[in-house]
């Protein structure tokens, strides 16, 4: 089977060649437009049509932000050349703001977002649609918690257990990867028999067993997660491995008469970690997938942590009532997980060498 | 090739001996009483004890072991904890049928959607059409398959108006492109008929599939609990949200897939010398363009079987399908059932674990080319 | 077009029906007198008891369905059919699947109920509304005067499906098979009642006589009648599936475990073995039951030719579902989903089961020191909860909350008991606090308490709502969510580990008795708190006596005023339940106070 694993979607993308035949003026009287017409669309959208159905202004903001964005795109093209990818840069802008606010999440002033018990003497009115100009942005659950503050909160809870994961995958996985690459023969075949049978089950079934096995506590689930990445970081650096072993700067130094040891840490390691480096974005991406899909289920970690999963869950049966209990996570997630994709795919396609030749 | 395929079903053993190792012990240790979930809340302590002991709790764990594996191995998956205690066999022989229905109806509409966009955003590479379908695939694969699920029961179920009008619009948007086209090729070259033709013929169909769906837009229920076993309309339309919500990653993937392969293939010799005959371009795209292309995607196959499997127990546990994946979660996971647990993760590894050595061969078989390519 | 079409008609005809149904409501409110005397007169038969021989052809479809559903009674007789009308289908909604079609092994309306009451037909039918049984497969139930001794006459003419005639001594054998049941952990409430008869000293003078000695008068012992110990199986099928799977009983799984297992799987053996309105086309158990019209009905010919129970996996789900037109039945069970069903004018038949959401405080289950034995804790509990703030948070103010055991508007509640329930204590943060110090203070206790909690929604909410409260006050509270199987139960009821609960005790018209007497009496197996008073269990033997409904709420008061004073556990709603149906599905009667009998339902074109 190709090295592909069953947690990245192979796409086989080829990065579009764009042939740009606007003029240097049509590109200003775009931007022009597109800034203008766009925030007007989007604070009329936001702030003036606060009495019109829900839709219309949804439809509004949403045509306000395509707008933004094709003036976004033009200016970049226009200033940083014809091959600027605004999407790319849109996407990591919002992955650090994701990762920033995360982290700096307990010096935001939202209210309280995860302590029912606060907001029960607090006053916060329940289920209040959002409104972006309020203290709660975007409106409050069941129980008052912010959903703005919760978004966040998830998203750390979400993205320490992701990254987490990845860091003991990458760990664990690319070490027996290495291993098995290098030293080949028998113990190569003992890994790979391992790995197949980790692969046999598959990613959200294997996860569905350990979730019933464990406490569901974010430690627990980061492991849980990390199994589910294990075998595919051993393929990855297996092959790579492989890959690098032929090479003639790592012949060069097993005929100098280097060491194993030296070979592994001193040529190989280091060439390695990049392509596995490369997938980490979008197996990230995925883990935090997988772990909403768990939580969906109520198997995942339990409220009062959030996380983006839990919320949705707990929002679902008042999802056509409440919209924006479903939304509001949804959307950060949808877009979070984009971004991810989105930056990971550059970066698989800057560093791993395999990439490259497909 | 032979031995090359011995060798591969030979290592199978070991990795089918040690999944049915992991499935058991895992399962075994689940905490939590099993005996629990066989009473009701009006169920007392000396219940309790006499279900524990016709359950064979009290046996040691390596005991059960040999005695689930000798079971299985002649298609006895033990007794289902829950009254009335069925054969776990037959509990998922019953649900199989749905999950397959479901994943093949996906995998139906992934294809079909797929070819179309793929083939379409090829020939356009690097135009708009191509970066908007190419934006679009990448946000269909950015969509939990849950959220997706809710989604569409929001929109399709209780606000059908809204796609029903999307659909309109974009069906429109492409109706237009079309007619666009076809008038400007007639203007360009009148006196070669074929360039024109076909593109008021593709804005004939396309417009009529528009008007068609428009006006025949089923009314599309909000679960799939129902079984339509000899009428296969309604089983169209009550698994249509369902299918739909599981193939909408395997669109996108199916899609970039394509596309990529369709641009080197649109490279090739034989390609460019049929253009160069002047064949119309449908013909060049889906007669000699879409088989060569089409062939890769037997290698992502094993990847999507995995991830519409875990899709399924999302989707069938939303939509009240009473398939495999609810199986597993709603009578095994959740009540801690854990004999429906180990068979049906069991029979689900090693279905997935077969297949894949299929695809596997088959593919051995089929393209030697790619095996190569591949490393 | 179409679809423009069918809504105009249908709400045309919601329209209609509401109009009609409350017009009838306000009929009930008059006819429905407080002072209706002895139970279990079979309302119907009255007139006609003198010729019950030839009962079988007389237009016996209209006859129990006039009693209390929405259609007015004389539409029903003019509207019935002939015969079973091909292709009429109901797509039920169920609450919760069931895995057994056998009475023995399902419990209540939740789970099963109206699956199982279809295809055995009950002895019995319990009217919620009046509080008082009518005869069904039974033509009569008649008590003493002490009620120690009830006077069953079961209609004659009645044939099982497999050919054999239903007799009196049916009756008895049946219910010892009932009896026997208990300690299967299937359905131990109404074994236990069963309990309750002598068997020993009834007797059955004739065919179509059973008289029934009770080891106590229990004024309410028709309700048993029309629970699942009024579905009789024919104990004729049963002695010979016994001897078939004798051979293949151990110590651990017992013959009559097997025979219901068997029966479980195998629809032909449930159909022999009863003589209900349907029969049994299609089980899997835990997922989907489908019934068929039976041709020979003793009530006559079935119109509807199908139902089908399906799960479509929660109450909003079926909710939903059942707006999107997936069902034209389906069962509700959520005060939110209720709410928006009358706000879309839906055909509701539903019933408020009482003591439906409760805490209960473990004071010292199997000689455990918990805190919850000091009543100050139980007390200052009460004061610390507030019902408004559960509502809010958890149903969006859609509960019915209530501090009484019979809340306001069901059959059982009175000014007095209303009297005693308020004397309980109510909301006051400061006073829960001070108890807490106090408590404190003398035990030397830190304050921490554990709260379990079914985890299904909304029940997050209530917990954390509750956690909240409780912390204002002066707990340390960690909460423990789970499902009700793999984390209620065991906590609960198998260790006994935990400090308080979220549980119900859902008594409805038909369960009172028992369901009090299971969960407070002092001697009860299923007395999960140790709650022990004798004044209650005093209070609690009055329950059994109680001659009419004055007597009950007189009864049910004096529980309640016992109760306010020692805090066994905090009530603090009713919840509903019941049956959203399509406008066009007309008949449907209860058995029992949300358990469907659709006998004589049809559906109008």
């Amino acid at each position: 089977m190709a090295v592909d694993t069953a947690l990245v979607p192979d796409t086989g993308y080829v990065a579009g060649t764009a042939i740009d035949p606007l003029s240097h003026a049509q590109r200003l009287i775009r931007l022009a437009v597109g800034l203008v017409g766009g925030t007007a669309a989007v604070i009329v959208g936001l702030m003036v049509l606060t009495d019109v159905h829900a839709g219309y202004r949804v439809l509004l903001t949403v045509g306000g932000l395509a707008l933004l964005f094709m003036a976004l795109d033009n200016a970049g093209k226009l200033f940083r050349g014809p091959l600027f990818e605004t999407g790319l840069w849109l996407s990591v802008i919002w992955v650090a703001l994701i990762g920033l606010s995360a982290a700096f999440a307990d010096f935001l002033p939202f209210t309280e977002s995860r302590d029912a018990s606060v907001t029960i003497f607090e006053g916060t009115p329940i289920l209040k649609r959002p409104d972006l100009f309020s203290a709660n942005p975007l409106g409050t659950d069941r129980q008052a918690l912010d959903i703005l503050g919760g978004i966040v909160y998830g998203a750390r809870v979400s993205l320490q257990v992701s990254v987490l994961a990845v860091a003991i995958g990458i760990l664990v996985g690319g070490t027996i990867g290495v291993v098995a690459g290098f030293f080949r023969g028998r113990l190569d075949t003992g890994i790979g028999i391992l790995t197949d049978s980790l692969l046999a089950f598959p990613p959200l079934i294997l996860l569905l067993a350990l979730a019933s096995v464990m406490d569901r506590t974010p430690r627990n689930m980061a492991i849980a997660l990390a199994v589910l990445g294990i075998p595919t970081y051993i393929r990855l650096a297996r092959v790579n491995t492989m890959v690098f072993a032929e090479r003639e700067f790592v012949l060069a130094s097993q005929a100098m008469g280097a060491s194993r040891r030296r070979i592994i840490f001193k040529e190989l390691v280091p060439n390695v970690a990049l392509p596995i480096f490369s997938y980490a974005f979008i197996i990230i991406a995925v883990l935090i997938v997988a772990e909403a899909s768990l939580s969906f289920l109520g198997l995942g970690i339990q409220r009062p942590d959030p996380t983006w999963g839990n919320m949705i869950a707990a929002g679902q049966d008042d999802f056509d009532r409440h919209p924006h209990l479903v939304f509001a996570p949804g959307i950060a997630m949808f877009l979070t997980v984009f971004a991810l994709n989105r930056v990971g795919e550059k970066a698989r396609e800057l560093w791993d060498p395999r990439q490259a030749n497909l | 090739m032979l031995r090359v395929i011995g060798l591969k079903l030979v290592r199978l053993v070991p990795v089918l001996f040690l999944v049915s190792l992991a499935t058991f012990f895992l399962v075994d240790l689940i905490p939590g009483d099993p005996a629990a979930n066989m009473l009701g809340t009006d169920a007392t302590i000396e219940d309790l004890e006499a279900v524990r002991k016709s359950l064979g709790l009290d046996k040691p764990i390596t005991d059960r072991y040999v005695d689930w594996l000798s079971g299985a191995l002649s298609g006895d998956l033990g007794l289902s904890l829950r009254s009335p205690n069925e054969p776990v066999t037959d509990l998922i022989q019953r649900s199989v049928g749905p999950t397959l229905r479901l994943s093949a109806m996906a995998l139906g509409m992934s294809f079909t959607i797929a070819i179309f966009l793929g083939v379409w955003s090829a020939q356009a590479a690097g135009t708009r059409v191509d970066r908007l379908v190419s934006g679009t695939m990448f946000g269909f694969i950015s969509v939990p398959t849950f959220l997706a699920g809710l989604l569409f029961i929001f929109f399709f179920v209780f606000r059908e108006s809204i796609p029903r009008w999307l659909w309109v619009i974009g069906m429109g948007l492409i109706v237009l492109r079309l007619l666009y086209l076809a008038i400007s090729r007639l203007v360009e070259d009148r006196a070669h008929f074929s360039g024109w033709f076909g593109y008021a013929i593709a804005t004939l169909v396309v417009a009529g599939l528009m008007m068609w769906v428009f006006v025949q837009w089923p009314d599309f229920p909000r679960t799939a609990s129902h079984r339509y076993d000899d009428n296969w309309r309604e089983q169209i339309r009550s698994l249509f949200l369902p299918a739909l919500a599981l193939a909408l990653s395997e669109i996108a993937v199916f899609t970039r897939l394509l596309r990529a392969d369709m641009l080197s293939t649109l490279q090739e010799q034989f390609v460019l010398s049929a253009r160069a005959k002047g064949m119309p371009t449908w013909r060049i795209l889906f007669r000699d363009a879409l088989r060569p292309s089409s062939f890769s995607l037997i290698t992502v196959a094993g990847i999507t079987l995995g991830r519409l499997i875990g899709g399924t127990v999302i989707i069938e546990t939303i939509f009240g399908l009473d398939g495999l994946g609810k199986l597993i979660v709603g009578t095994g996971v959740i009540p801690k059932n854990y004999t429906i647990v180990q068979g049906g993760v069991l029979v689900l590894a090693v279905g997935y674990v077969m297949l894949n050595a299929i695809i596997d061969i088959s593919y051995q078989y089929l393209d030697p080319r790619i095996r190569r390519g591949r490393v | 077009m179409r679809s423009w079409l069918f809504k105009l008609l249908a709400l045309l005809m919601v329209f209609g029906l509401v109009a009609a149904a409350c017009g009838n409501d306000d009929d009930d409110g008059v006819t429905t007198g407080p002072d209706e005397p002895a139970p279990a007169e079979p309302s119907d038969d009255g007139d006609d008891a003198p010729a019950p021989a030839d009962d079988g052809d007389d237009e016996p479809a209209a006859e129990p369905a006039d009693d209390g559903e929405e259609a007015p009674a004389d539409e029903v007789m003019m509207d019935g059919c002939e015969a079973t009308v091909p292709g009429t289908k109901v797509n039920y909604a169920v609450f919760s699947p069931n895995a057994n079609m056998d009475p023995t092994g399902s419990s209540g309306a939740l789970v099963g109920g109206t699956q199982i009451v279809n295809v055995w037909d009950v002895l019995m039918a319990f009217d919620p509304a009046a509080g008082v049984s009518n005869g069904q497969a039974a033509e009569s139930l008649t008590p003493n005067d002490d009620f120690t001794e009830w006077t069953l006459k079961i209609r004659s003419g009645i044939t099982y499906g497999n050919g054999d005639a239903f007799i009196a001594q049916d009756v008895v054998d049946s219910m010892l098979r009932f009896f026997d049941s208990r300690g299967d952990g299937m359905n131990n409430r109404a074994a236990g009642s069963v309990g309750l008869i002598d068997f020993d000293n009834t007797e059955v003078p004739d065919d179509s006589t059973v008289i029934f000695r009770l080891h106590r008068g229990w004024s309410t012992f028709h309700t048993l009648l029309g629970d699942e110990p009024g579905m009789i199986v024919n104990p004729r099928i049963i002695a010979q599936l016994l001897d078939e799977e004798a051979a293949n009983a151990t110590e651990e799984t017992s013959a009559a475990r097997l025979v219901r297992n068997r029966m479980a799987v195998t629809p032909d053996l449930v159909n022999a073995a009863s003589f209900g309105p349907y029969e049994v086309a299609e089980v899997e158990p835990n997922v989907r039951t489908v019934l068929r019209a039976r041709d020979n009905y003793w009530g006559g010919p079935v119109c509807i030719e199908e139902i089908e129970f399906t799960f479509p996996g929660s109450s909003v789900a079926n909710w939903e579902a059942f707006q999107a037109g997936d069902f034209n039945a389906a069962f509700l069970r959520d005060p939110r989903v209720f709410a928006d069903a009358r706000e879309a004018g839906a055909v509701l038949s539903s019933e408020d089961q009482n003591i439906g959401g409760l805490f209960l405080f473990n004071q010292g289950v199997r000689g455990a020191e918990v805190i919850g034995k000091d009543i100050r804790i139980r007390r200052a509990i009460h004061h610390a909860i507030n019902r408004d703030i559960i509502n809010e948070r958890a149903f969006e103010g859609k509960l019915k909350t209530t501090n009484a055991i019979a809340a306001e508007g069901t059959l059982l509640w009175s000014p007095e008991l209303q009297e005693c329930a308020d004397q309980a204590p109510s909301y006051d943060p400061d006073a829960a606090a001070a108890l807490v110090e106090e408590v404190k203070a003398d035990t030397g206790w830190d304050g921490s308490m554990l709260l379990v909690h079914a985890d299904t929604d909304p029940g997050p909410e209530i917990a954390q709502a509750v956690e909240g409260m409780l912390e204002a006050a002066g707990f340390d509270i960690e909460v423990d969510l789970g499902p009700v199987t793999t984390v209620l139960i065991p906590r609960v009821i198998i260790q006994a580990d935990y400090e308080m609960a979220g549980w119900g005790f859902n008594a409805d018209g038909a369960t009172w008795v028992a369901s009090l007497n299971d969960n407070l009496l002092s001697t009860s197996g299923s007395n999960r708190m140790a709650f022990a008073h004798p004044d209650m269990d005093a209070a609690l033997g009055e329950l059994y006596g109680a001659a009419n409904v004055d007597d009950q709420r007189a009864a049910i008061a004096a529980v309640q005023c016992v109760w306010s004073e020692q805090l066994p556990a905090m009530v603090y709603s009713v919840t509903e339940e019941g049956l959203a149906l399509a406008p066009n599905i007309k008949g449907v009667q209860r058995a029992g106070a949300t358990i469907f009998l659709f006998g004589n339902a049809y559906i109008e074109n």
